[in-house]
């Protein structure tokens, strides 16, 4: 027998006593298991009075012998709260009342408090470790309240008379939802679970996570919501698929696999198969820490409750999310480039002129014009006859031909102000787009609307 | 049982405040003015109507005992007037903790109290309250200095504009 793992046996149920208001509830358990007499808590009462008076007194700087209810209050709370948290840390509850029969009050307060000195040690040595292996995103809730508000906590935290306070608001939330904890211990409780979730997404390329994301939906910087639970649920899919959870790539035509899988399966068996698949999943990622383990196991019950439930509703695609890959709808940033020299050009444009041939014309320009800019400018100067102009134009690339169109957009309506030589290219270059097969023109089109006004002329 | 900060049994504070306030007799009986222990019992549940109409919490004997040391030298306190006249300042005081929003401390309060009842009031209670603490809680959450007097400050503003229109060398 393991002599290690007996437990005292304790009158208190443990389960009973609240988290966050574990002195008063202690109290409450002990007086209804007979192990605190009602003359006994009154006397714990007026301790508490006396300990309340000290502690205003701090607090106004002994100036105010009265203060308004709220503040009484809140340093009430705040005491019983430093107290409760040294009773929490004493193995059995049962112990917990007899110390508190033994030991003056003010003297479990002073236990307390250097426990939340400790706490906070500890709390700020986890805020660097989360730090450390923080998720590389843009997503503004999480960075807020892990960079940003964590920060703000240690700052504004005031274990004298708020020690149950956290201040911040904590806005980025968690998959495992952190219930009854308050000041410190929530604090500590909020990095653990931060760190956990960091960890296992720092398994996956902060690409693939941005894409996943961007899946879920393409304005993800500024919604709140966990990302964890996100790359979770995608990386579960994965192995449910059955192939490498790695790239978070999810198919529509895959989630309807997992669908045709789920259908017919109740809540229980969901969870009995999600859980089952997150040890694969664990496996496959060779994650052997026990803390970040039992950190997933929990996730699952949210993991196989979201999937369950989107069944029902047919909405599994909400939960299963494809990755989007919005960088392939982005702009094109175009340049038409430095200009040759004068003369250069000026030499160049009278030997074009000059020149009989076509194919020489063709090899000359080829082989001088180096620039966009300067390309577009021989159109002008170099007195091409429309076909000779076509054939240039056919040497160029799409997006070359996308920005001398965007430049050189032929409009009716504009073409009476324009030089001759102007409308000219303008239509030769019309003519020769719309000759061009229905694709082509379809990806010059495409290639227009991606440069925007970026093209830089 | 609920440990809820209201339910404390508050009689043994009450008792310990009638004890300071009759033992406040021995310093004011040399200005002719002393207060029976049925008096003093009604000084404390004054404190406590008080304090419960404003808000606040106190701890220990409180703030009557104090009270009673300032005003007992006032040429306008009498036995007659004594214990009425002590009751309405300790009603006062409370009302004015809050609406000072507690940035002024007992002690400079009660001061205040004295100079203004002694002084520009004249022994009445109706100018302390109605004019003198009002704008000094005024100013304070104006974030003025108590005695900060608007009519001054628009005094000094027209000097300074006659000076510059020059009517002030006509």
């Amino acid at each position: 027998m393991d002599m290690q793992n007996i437990e005292k046996i304790s009158l208190i149920d443990k389960d009973k006593l609240s988290e966050e208001f574990y002195f008063a509830s202690l109290i409450e358990e002990a007086f209804h298991n007979h192990l605190l007499l009602g003359t006994e808590i009154e006397t714990l009462q007026l301790k508490c009075l006396e300990l309340l008076a000290e502690k205003t007194e701090r607090f106004t700087d002994g100036e105010s012998s009265s203060v308004p209810v709220e503040v009484a209050e809140n340093i009430y709370k705040s005491n019983l709260y430093t107290i409760g948290l040294y009773l929490k840390s004493l193995s059995c509850p049962d112990d917990a009342v007899t110390i508190l029969k033994q030991v003056p009050l003010s003297e479990l307060y002073v236990r307390g408090r250097k426990q939340i000195e400790t706490k906070l040690k500890i709390a700020k040595h986890l805020h660097i470790v989360v730090m450390k292996n923080i998720i590389e995103t843009d997503q503004y809730a999480y960075r807020s309240t892990v960079i940003g508000g964590i920060k703000g906590f240690f700052k504004l935290y005031n274990a004298d008379f708020g020690a149950h306070e956290i201040h911040i608001t904590v806005d980025y939330p968690l998959c495992n939802k952190i219930d009854q904890l308050v000041g410190i211990e929530f604090i500590i409780k909020y990095l653990e679970s931060v760190y956990y979730e960091n960890m296992f997404c720092n398994c996956f390329s902060s690409d693939f996570i941005h894409h996943l994301l961007c899946g879920y939906d393409l304005g993800y910087r500024d919604l709140v919501f966990n990302l964890f639970e996100q790359v979770l649920t995608c990386a579960i899919g994965c192995t449910l698929l059955r192939k490498t959870a790695l790239d978070l790539t999810i198919t529509a035509i895959q989630v309807e696999q997992i669908y045709t899988l789920f259908s017919d399966k109740s809540k229980e068996e969901v969870e009995i198969i999600i859980l089952a698949t997150s040890h694969t999943l664990m496996k496959d990622l060779a994650l052997t820490s026990l803390s970040l383990q039992t950190y997933l196991e929990t996730a699952m019950h949210t993991i196989a409750s979201n999937i369950y439930h989107a069944i029902k509703i047919d909405k599994l695609n909400r939960v299963f999310v494809s990755p989007n890959y919005p960088e392939a709808n982005s702009h094109i940033h175009f340049s038409f480039g430095e200009k040759m020299d004068n003369d250069k050009y000026r030499h160049l444009i009278e030997e074009i002129i000059q020149c009989r041939y076509l194919s020489d014309k063709i090899a000359m320009i080829k082989r001088e014009i180096k620039s966009l800019a300067d390309l577009e400018d021989l159109f002008l100067d170099a007195e091409l006859t429309s076909e000779e102009t076509k054939v240039v134009l056919k040497e160029l690339e799409v997006v070359e031909i996308a920005a001398l169109a965007k430049q050189h957009f032929y409009r009716e309506t504009e073409s009476i102000d324009l030089d001759g030589k102007v409308i000219a290219f303008r239509l030769c270059l019309n003519d020769y787009i719309h000759s061009l097969s229905q694709e082509k023109q379809s990806a010059i089109a495409k290639a227009i609307s991606m440069m925007n006004n970026n093209v830089e002329s | 049982m609920a440990f809820e900060l209201m339910n404390f049994n508050s009689s043994l504070i009450q008792k310990q405040a009638v004890n300071e306030i009759v033992k406040c007799n021995d310093y004011t009986a040399h200005f002719g003015l002393t207060l029976t222990q049925p008096q003093a019992i009604e000084l404390v549940e004054t404190r406590s109507f008080s304090l419960k109409e404003t808000g606040r919490i106190e701890f220990g004997g409180g703030v009557i005992d104090k009270i009673i040391k300032a005003f007992c030298d006032s040429s306008y306190i009498t036995m007659e007037n004594y214990t009425e006249t002590l009751h309405e300042l300790i009603e006062m005081f409370y009302y004015y903790k809050n609406e000072t929003l507690d940035l002024m401390s007992d002690d400079v309060l009660i001061e205040f109290m004295n100079t203004a009842f002694n002084g520009v009031c004249q022994g009445s209670l109706d100018l302390l309250s109605g004019r003198e603490l009002a704008t000094m809680a005024r100013n304070l959450r104006f974030g003025h200095q108590p005695d900060y007097a608007e009519d001054d400050v628009l005094d000094e503003d027209e000097i300074e504009d006659e000076d510059e229109d020059g009517y002030a060398e006509h």
